[in-house]
Parts: structure tokens; C-alpha cells; sequence
């Protein structure tokens, strides 16, 4: 290259960068430091006293469709026209409203400014309107989303009660959920199968509605009741070929519905919905020592059949709704744990981020769980099969980010722990039993020592020693724990009753939209509110509810006080919506839920996702019958079971037609009862209920107590865990987050990451081999041929499948078991073993290698096989008993 | 030949660099006091940048032609300085103002005055015990309504960010960063419940 080619290279260089850095330099360097200090003393102060309540982002008004709190808006104006025009009075449609000379402008709407601050804005617009509030960090996110058109798909449409349809074999249906169902069967060629035997439905109902088996008198009480009908009977009533007595029936529904055990059942499928867990889970996973709270009111709400209405409000705004006693503050304030038992990644280092994290995962909860609607998706972007802009992602996330999560953990065992809500003296029960006063001095020497041992090392440190970094942090780590566990009880050593929840914050914290939802890139603000295709046009923002004459209505009917929303987080309002009659998902889903439990598989099958990319309703006049029937029953989730219990549809019986099945093969259309695999918590409280064993007492607290505080691995260890043993409901084992009881995580239970409204239903030879390996099923054999044992031998094989699974033995069963049983009867000089010692080790091996006889000590020849034992862990093995016909 | 092409190079870097270093800016101060939507503040000639955030300028937001005669300014940033809150002289320290001023009585002289819009995120900020690395912590609620600023007794450490000649983030160190977040108050006490604020009573229908 020439010299004067390089020359002319160096130039070109120059202007370029000299371009690139002055391109980059806002307008504002035009303005002078001067004009800017007179828009900052007279200008601005009166843009925002007297101007921004109406016009500004903050605000969330645009009167007029002029904002004035950016230069930029300022200078663009609203439908009138530009607002400032600088240099020119005439075109300033601003300067022309203040002087009160027009009468279509008249600005401010209270009253005239005075002349002086007129004379400021005079002159400001005259030196050029100079204005420093460049405040576009991003420019604003659009969304292209055509919401109307979205709010046509068949989910946001409100429900109607459907008329019940006519049928050609409407003498089968006995109420109008057969109606339905015999009409998509008339549809699809379809024929409902016969009706189940008596002995089927009540071992059916029992496990459905209680999760326990029918003991053997309950099997025999009802089956003859509920036989009463006899063949001259049956013909009597035409077409109805019905062989089931329908008023004893229903009293066995309504005695189910009443049992404790109804709630610990249902109760339980609310917590997979609410993905309920006793950790965080995340990257440290830590014990949640007070979730248990909630799981005692989930249990109870079920029981009392609280309106699922009410149950929505507690759970989302349990904290802000207004009460007449402590114990309901108390149980509303455990409600709001509903927000704070999400998976939390607690050791993360950044705040913010964790926060955002927080709040995404409370949305994606509360949506999921209540709407089937996956707002989530749309944290980074619009959603990409349902109409929810990005902007209605922020809109709920400025009701949570002004909510304070209480979740508790210490500080010195996690980044970002938070205090506990205190509900001492309120009502609830403590959870620990009250300390001794030895224990409660040896609390406190050990928080004395540790705090001793921090004054210690600091001393050293400060004369000069070294003091190893992790030893100072151990040792914080150990006073900051011994005064958590000192701060958990009084002074007389009484517990304090602690609870996770949420509170409002002290100011509501404004939401920016974040682009691609990274946190430093802001783009516009974003009012709070709910979704937009929920809601009728412009009524999505919580300010237009609050002012809308439906909204105030509900909330005085809901009693829920004032729907200003301005002091507060807007939970309330958004409470409120969700459980509104008039949001079209919500009994919907519910019922959609309640059918899922009830059958095996929902009306809709993405019992979680009723969006574009779920399925859509194989009976949606069904649905809209169901969840109408919800709402005019006070929302009354055992008034909507009771409804599916009496229906023909589910007392049908689960056997196999081949023609049905070649048009259906998936029952979509109900021709028959669907054959369940028990969860396992159901199949382990079966095993325990079968053999004896079960406490149906529930348990103070939580077993997780003697465990410990802090994370699985660092503080608590997982074997500690594992080691709880107890013969309670399952409902109340420790469900510690990757940590589960290893019988429930062999059947299936979910890990409570997300909202399971449905489980997965694997069949793996794990399962088997756990049944017939595990030491815990072999225990509940050796207890259930113990009860047996008294029995005569001719009556055993009957006794045990009464028991195990609800029914007499066919002759060919009796026949096979009585072989068994015999099968060493000539070797053997007696069967009978000392089955209470053996049943301490919980060990008797059979054979040389078999478990079921008892390990030989060194002089002692080993005792003659278990067979009755083993029998009955054989049967504990069937298919039968895990599953319900 | 080599020699007209590295001094290219060398030159956009340069400017490059430079103009990138104008968009983000980062200052820390000492805000002395609080009066409505306005904040006193000194330049922190203690505080370093730290480890964390921008291109860190021990310069304060009123430097040389910027919009007081206080403390230190950024590069590039003249004219309105401050972009989103800037106000000159005649502060706080001269007038009574709306609402209750808090902080300290006497206003050093080197004080600025600035104004903050609602828009201005306003975050807790910490350093790190050992690295003295500062982190931003969470969002303060309220903004300057915010107890830490209402209840403040002496000055707060703070770090102003601006982009674009605005003030984007103001991050406040707290001994009691949020008593949802610490486990022991700055005097050492540890809190591990604290009682939920009382809902209203439900009326009687």
C-alpha cells in the first residue's frame, strides 16, 4: 500500500469511529447544563404533581392517548396531536391547555396553574423544550397475538349448562352423566358393558374414595346390602337390568365420604397438583421442617369439603383475606404455603435472579394448577401455541414480585433463606413436644459455646493468629443454628408454631417486561393484572377490575373486603378471578380433575394443559355439566363425586368386549370401568391396612424432626431419611424432594418438580421384584399370617383373600392354595412357626436361601418354612390386589 | 504496509472501546440524605469498583462540566448528566422540599441533589465479606419510600449505574438488607419468624 493510500486509510479510520462514538452520544449533549437545570426545577416537578397521575407509565394512563413522562412521548402527543413542539407556542397543544383559553383544552382538569409556572412553560418551549428524560432503556416488546380471535378456542368460552341429550337407550341412563355418556357411545357405535358385582364395587369404592381396602365384615355387610335386589325385582324396573340396590349404595358412598380417610386420599391427589414436598429441591436441596402445615389443611379441607372456591382464595391470598378469629387467620395464613413449597434453587449467588425464579415458578404453579394453563411458556416470549402475549407474563409477575415468600431455611445453610411466618398463640397445634428443662439448658450451653467459639476465633483473628476461613464459617454455621433451635421455642420451653406463607411487601414492586427474560433488559412497564384472553376486552389490568361493577360485587359477596389494589400485591384481586364463576377454566378444570381421579383418565386428557397443544374434550357437554354442577353446589367437590359415584357410567364393570374394543381401544367413550394400578401409596397403606398394622392415627408434625435441619448431603443425609420407618398413612411420609420412600418411587409418585395432576402408570419388573424382595412387604405377610393363624386350616385360603383382596376364592383357588399349603405337609411335622419372634427380626427364611425362614444361629437347626407367610406375600404379589377393577 | 493497518486497528479499538465505556457507567456514592423523589449525595472516593458491574469510574455523577460542582463524572456524559434525575444546584441543601428530609442535618459541600424517577430500579447491594466484591442484591420496594431510606440514621453507601447518560439502578448498602433475607440483624440478632401483619376484620353481613 502507498503512503498515500495508508494516509487516506487513517482518515477514513477516524471519521468512521468519529461517527460510530458520536452515534452513540444521545441528543441531550445538544441541551445546555442550564436549560436542563430549568427543566429540572420548574418543569418537571410540575409534569409530575399535576400531569403524571394521569398520563404516565406509572400511572398506567394515557388519557387521551398522551403520555408526558418521556421526551419522547412528550413530543409525539397523544390523539390530539404533539403535546410540546419546541420553539412554537401556537402548535404546543400542552402550552394551549394550561392557559385555560380553549374550552376542548383545559389542563390541569383541578385547576389554572398559576401565571408563574404558565410564564416557565412559556418559556421553556421558546429556548427548544430541552428535556434530559431519554428513559427508553429497551424499546418496547410488541406482541402480534390476536387475543380476540383467541378467546373463541372452546376453553375460554364460558361454560352453559348443556341440554342432557336424547338416546335411543336413554331407559340405561340413570342420571344425566349416563345421558352424556350413552350418547358419544350412540355416536361411536358403541355398548356399555354390564354392570360391576357387587363385591367389585365396594372394594372400588373403598379405594377410590378412602385409598383403603374394605375389611372383610365391611366386604360382607355391604355386599349383601348392596345385593338386595332380587331377579323379580331387577325385572320390575325395564331396561335397567340393574342388580345393585341404588339407595344402599349411595349410603355407602355418603358413609366414605364422611370417613377421615377420604380427606388423606384426596387430599393427597391436591398435592401432586400442588407439587407439595418437604425440600426445595434445586441445587441443595433443604428441608422444609414446617410444609406439614399445609398438608394437615389440605386434609382437612377436603374432609370439611371446604367449597373449592374458598380452598382457591386461602391458597393464593389466604394472607390478605379478611377474618373473623386468630384460628382462621392461622389456617388462612398455612393456605398461603400453597406459594412457597416450590422447587427453590437456594444456593443461588445472584438475588435477582433467584427471585425471578421465584416468581416463575409461583406463576406456573397457580396457573397450572387452578387454570391448566401454561403461562410460563411466556417468560421469554409470546406463547407459541395459546393466545397469552409476553405482556400478560409480566402482568402476573407484578402480583408476585410485590409478595413476600416465606419458606424459612437458616442463612447459614443457604444463600437465600428467609424468615418463617410466627403463628404462636393463634391456634394451631406445635409440631415438637415441649422441651424439659435439662433439654432446654443443654439448648442453650450449646449456643452459648458456639457463640463462645465465634468470639474466640474472632479474637485470634484480630491478635493476629490464622484462623482457617471454613473453621470461621463452621462455626457461624454452628451459632447461628444452635440460637435457630433455641428462637424455636419460648422461654419455658413451649414451641413456637411456625409456618411457611406469604405476605404482602410494604410497597408494590413495578414490573418491567424483560426481553427474552433476561433480567438486564428491561423494556416497557407493565401494569398487573391476569391474562387478557380470560377476560372481557381492556378488563385485564387489576386497576379496571378494581373499578369494574362485577369484580366489586364478587369480592363483597366473597366478603373479601375493598378491591383497591394500589397498597398492596393484587393477589386478592387475582385470588378472586381465578375462583370467579365467570373465568371460564376454573370448574372446568376441577371437575376435569375429579373425573381424572374418579375414572383413571379425564374428559380431558392433559388434566394440566387445556391449551391449544392439550387435548380436547371427548364429552364437552359433559364437562360444561360437571362444572356447572360444581358451581351451583357451592362448589362442592363431595357433592360432584357423590354425582359420578351414582352415575351408571362408573358403576360399570371393567370387563373386556372385543367388538368395543376394536373401535375404542382406549375407552375413550366410557363403555366400561377402566382397570387401575393403585398408587403406591395406596397399594403400601393396602399392605398395612391387610396385615394389621396400619395406624390410621395422623402423626404430630413431621417425621423429618429427628432428621435435621439444612440440605440432603451437607447437614441431613439421605440414609436418616431413608431409615424413617412408620406405620402411618402414607400420606404423611417425609416427601423430601429426589429423596422419596423408595416403595412410592417404584410405583410411580411423582417428585414434585411441577404441577402432576395425572401420574404415569409404569410396569416394570423392578415393581415385582420389589414386592417380592422388599424386607417391609415381607413383614406385612408374616403380620397377615399371623392374624390367620388362629383361623381353622380348612378356612385360612377363604380368610386370606377376604382379606387381601375383597373377595371369595373360586374353587380352583382354594384348591391351588390348599395344595401349597400342604405341599410340605409330609416332610414337615408342623407349619406353625414361632411367628412373634420372627416377626421381631422381621426376617424368616424359607429353605436354605428364602427369607421366610429363620437365619440358623450356630448350634440351632433352622425352623420349617412360612408357607403361610409366603402365601400370603404371593397374593400381596397379584396384579388384583395392586390394582382396582 | 503493515504500519497504516495497525493504526486502523488500533484506533477503532480505541474508539471502540470508548464509546462503549460511554454507554454504562457505574458510581459509587454516599447518599446523605432523602427528601420525597430527591436523594443528597456525595461522591464515595473510598469505595473502589469492585469486582462486579461495568468499566467502574471513581469519578462521581456531578464531575467537570456535569451537573453540580461535586465529586467526580463520567466520560462522555455532559450536558444532562444524569438523564433521568439530574437536578443542579439549589438542592435539598437549600430547601425545605416536600416531605420529611432524612439523613444527616449538615450537607457536606461537595452534595449533589439528584432526582429519582419511578422508573429507576432501586436494589440492596452487599460486599462480599472477603473479596469486597459488590453484589446487587434484591429490589427495594417503594423505592425511596422504602424503610431503609425513611428510618435511615447516617449516610448509606450506595453505587449509582447509568446508561446512556441516565440513571438506570441505584444500589444501596443496608447492615439490615431485608429482614425477609438475613438471618441476623446488623446487631447480631437472629430472626428466624417474624408475626404476619393482621388482615382486616370480615364484616358481618
Amino acid at each position: 500500500m502507498t503512503k498515500r493510500m495508508s494516509r487516506w486509510a487513517s482518515r477514513i479510520a477516524c471519521v468512521f469511529a468519529v461517527l460510530l462514538l458520536f452515534s452513540d452520544l444521545p441528543e441531550v449533549h445538544s441541551q445546555t447544563r442550564a436549560e436542563i437545570d430549568f427543566f429540572e426545577t420548574k418543569i418537571r416537578p410540575q409534569l409530575v404533581t399535576h400531569c403524571y397521575e394521569c398520563h404516565s407509565d406509572d400511572a398506567g394512563k394515557a388519557r387521551g392517548g398522551l403520555k408526558l413522562d418521556t421526551r419522547q412521548s412528550a413530543l409525539v402527543g397523544g390523539d390530539s396531536g404533539s403535546a410540546v413542539v419546541p420553539r412554537s407556542l401556537a402548535k404546543s397543544l400542552l402550552y394551549k391547555s394550561i392557559l385555560y383559553t380553549d374550552d376542548d383544552y383545559q389542563m390541569p382538569p383541578k385547576g389554572k396553574l398559576p401565571p408563574s409556572v404558565i410564564a416557565d412553560f412559556r418559556k421553556w418551549i421558546q429556548m427548544g423544550a430541552p428535556d434530559p428524560r431519554v428513559t427508553k432503556i429497551s424499546p418496547d416488546v410488541e406482541s402480534e397475538i390476536d387475543i380476540e380471535a383467541g378467546r373463541q378456542f372452546w376453553a375460554y368460552q364460558p361454560p352453559r349448562r348443556p341440554d342432557v341429550p336424547a338416546s335411543k337407550r336413554s331407559a340405561w341412563a340413570r342420571t344425566a352423566i349416563d345421558r352424556f355418556a350413552i350418547a358419544a357411545m350412540d355416536q361411536h357405535g358403541l355398548n356399555p358393558v354390564k354392570e360391576a358385582t357387587a363385591e367389585t364395587l365396594v372394594r372400588r369404592l373403598f379405594f377410590t374414595l378412602t385409598g383403603l381396602p374394605p375389611t372383610p365384615r365391611q366386604v360382607n355387610d355391604w355386599t349383601d346390602r348392596l345385593s338386595k335386589l332380587t331377579s323379580d325385582e331387577t325385572s320390575s324396573d325395564p331396561g335397567s337390568e340393574s342388580r345393585i340396590d341404588q339407595d344402599a349404595y349411595a349410603d355407602l358412598v355418603d358413609e366414605l365420604l364422611q370417613s377421615p380417610g377420604y380427606g388423606e386420599r384426596w387430599g393427597r391427589h391436591w398435592m401432586d397438583v400442588a407439587r407439595y414436598a418437604d425440600s426445595t429441591g434445586g441445587d441443595q436441596n433443604n428441608l422444609y421442617q414446617h410444609a406439614w402445615r399445609y398438608r394437615d389443611y389440605v386434609i382437612d379441607s377436603f374432609n370439611e369439603d371446604k367449597p373449592f372456591d374458598q380452598f382457591i382464595r386461602e391458597q393464593v391470598a389466604g394472607d390478605l383475606m379478611p377474618v373473623s378469629d386468630d384460628n382462621e387467620w392461622a389456617e388462612n395464613v398455612i393456605a398461603s404455603g400453597f406459594l412457597a413449597l416450590g422447587v427453590k434453587r437456594v444456593g443461588e449467588e445472584d438475588q435477582q435472579k433467584f427471585f425471578a425464579d421465584l416468581v416463575d415458578e409461583q406463576i406456573d404453579t397457580t396457573m397450572r394448577a387452578f387454570l391448566a394453563t401454561t403461562v410460563a411458556c411466556a417468560r421469554c416470549h409470546d406463547h407459541k401455541f395459546d393466545p397469552i402475549p409476553q405482556e400478560d407474563y409480566y402482568a402476573l409477575a407484578g402480583i408476585f414480585r410485590s409478595t413476600q415468600t416465606h419458606y424459612g431455611l437458616l442463612k447459614a445453610q443457604a444463600r437465600q433463606a428467609t424468615t418463617l411466618l410466627d403463628l404462636t398463640g393463634m391456634g394451631p397445634p406445635p409440631g415438637a413436644p415441649k422441651l424439659s428443662a435439662e433439654e432446654m439448658q443443654t439448648l442453650i450451653k450449646e449456643r452459648d459455646e458456639a457463640a463462645r467459639a465465634v468470639s474466640d476465633a474472632m479474637n485470634k483473628i484480630r491478635s493476629g493468629e490464622n484462623v482457617f476461613r471454613g473453621t470461621l464459617r463452621r462455626l457461624r454455621s454452628q451459632r447461628d443454628e444452635t440460637e435457630a433451635a433455641l428462637q424455636a421455642f419460648s422461654n419455658r420451653g413451649e414451641p413456637r408454631v411456625f409456618a411457611m406463607g406469604t405476605q404482602d411487601r410494604d410497597h408494590a414492586l413495578p414490573t418491567r417486561l424483560l426481553v427474552r427474560g433476561e433480567l438486564d433488559k428491561p423494556a416497557q412497564n407493565v401494569p398487573r393484572g391476569v391474562p387478557q384472553v380470560l377476560c372481557s376486552s381492556n378488563k385485564h389490568t387489576l386497576h379496571a377490575r378494581s373499578i369494574d361493577a362485577g369484580v366489586r360485587g364478587e369480592f363483597r359477596n366473597a366478603q373479601l373486603g375493598s378491591p383497591a389494589f394500589q397498597s398492596g400485591s393484587g393477589r386478592l384481586h387475582l385470588a378472586q378471578w381465578i375462583a370467579s364463576e365467570r373465568n371460564p377454566l376454573t370448574a372446568r378444570v376441577i371437575a376435569n380433575r375429579v373425573w381424572h381421579w374418579m375414572f383413571g383418565s379425564g374428559i380431558v386428557r392433559t388434566v394440566d394443559d387445556f391449551g391449544n397443544s392439550g387435548d380436547r374434550p371427548t364429552h364437552p357437554e359433559l364437562l360444561d355439566h360437571l362444572a356447572m354442577h360444581l358451581m351451583q353446589n357451592d362448589w362442592s367437590i363431595k357433592s360432584l363425586v357423590r354425582e359420578i359415584t351414582l352415575s351408571r357410567t362408573w358403576q360399570l364393570s371393567s370387563e373386556h368386549h372385543d367388538a368395543n374394543f376394536a373401535i375404542d381401544p382406549d375407552n375413550r367413550y366410557l363403555w366400561k370401568m377402566n382397570v387401575r394400578r393403585l398408587e403406591g401409596e395406596a397399594i403400601r397403606d393396602a399392605m398395612l391396612a391387610v396385615s394389621g398394622e396400619l395406624d390410621l392415627v395422623r402423626p404430630t408434625g413431621t417425621y423429618l424432626r429427628e432428621a435435621g435441619e439444612g440440605g440432603v448431603g451437607q447437614n441431613v443425609f439421605e440414609p436418616v431419611i431413608r431409615s424413617i420407618e412408620t406405620k402411618t398413612r402414607s400420606v404423611y411420609l417425609p416427601r423430601v424432594r429426589s429423596v422419596l420412600p423408595e416403595m412410592l418411587e417404584v410405583f410411580d409418585a411423582p417428585d414434585a418438580s411441577l404441577v402432576a395432576g395425572s401420574r404415569e402408570t409404569t410396569s416394570s419388573p423392578l415393581q415385582a421384584l420389589f414386592m417380592m424382595n422388599n424386607p417391609f412387604v415381607a413383614q406385612q405377610a408374616i403380620a397377615l399370617a399371623k392374624r390367620i393363624e388362629d383361623t381353622p386350616p380348612d378356612q385360612r385360603i377363604t380368610a386370606i383373600y377376604q382379606r387381601v383382596l375383597a373377595r371369595r376364592p373360586t374353587a380352583r383357588e382354594v384348591q391351588l392354595g390348599t395344595q401349597f399349603l400342604n405341599a410340605s405337609a409330609g416332610s414337615q411335622t408342623s407349619s406353625r412357626v414361632n411367628l412373634s419372634s420372627s416377626s421381631q427380626t422381621g426376617s424368616v427364611r424359607f429353605g436354605r436361601r428364602n427369607r421366610f425362614s429363620r437365619q440358623a444361629t450356630s448350634s440351632r437347626q433352622p425352623d420349617p418354612p412360612n408357607l403361610l407367610a409366603a402365601y400370603c406375600q404371593a397374593l400381596l404379589c397379584t396384579t388384583e390386589f395392586q390394582t382396582v377393577q | 504496509m503493515l504500519r497504516p493497518i495497525i493504526r486502523f486497528s488500533l484506533t477503532s479499538v480505541l474508539l471502540l472501546t470508548f464509546t462503549a465505556a460511554a454507554g454504562a457507567e457505574e458510581y459509587f456514592v454516599r447518599i446523605e440524605k432523602v427528601s420525597g423523589n430527591r436523594m443528597l449525595v456525595v461522591n464515595d472516593t473510598s469505595a473502589g469498583s469492585g469486582g462486579a458491574g461495568g468499566p467502574g469510574n471513581a469519578g462521581g455523577p456531578g464531575n467537570a462540566g456535569g451537573p453540580s460542582n461535586a465529586g467526580g463524572r463520567g466520560r462522555g456524559m455532559r450536558g444532562g448528566g444524569r438523564g433521568g434525575g439530574g437536578s443542579g444546584g439549589g438542592g435539598m441543601s437549600n430547601r425545605s422540599g416536600r416531605g420529611r428530609r432524612r439523613g444527616t442535618e449538615s450537607a457536606p459541600a461537595n452534595a449533589t441533589t439528584i432526582t429519582i424517577a419511578p422508573s429507576i430500579k432501586i436494589t440492596a447491594a452487599m460486599r462480599e465479606r472477603r473479596t469486597f466484591e459488590f453484589r446487587v442484591l434484591a429490589e427495594l420496594p417503594g423505592g425511596l419510600r422504602h424503610a431503609v431510606f425513611q428510618n435511615m440514621k447516617q449516610p448509606l453507601q450506595a453505587r449509582i449505574v447509568t446508561k446512556n447518560n441516565a440513571i438506570t439502578e441505584v444500589n444501596v448498602i443496608t447492615g439490615d438488607t431485608d429482614i425477609n433475607q438475613s438471618g441476623s440483624t446488623a446487631n447480631g440478632e437472629t430472626v428466624i419468624a417474624i408475626r404476619p401483619k393482621r388482615p382486616p376484620r370480615k364484616q358481618t353481613p
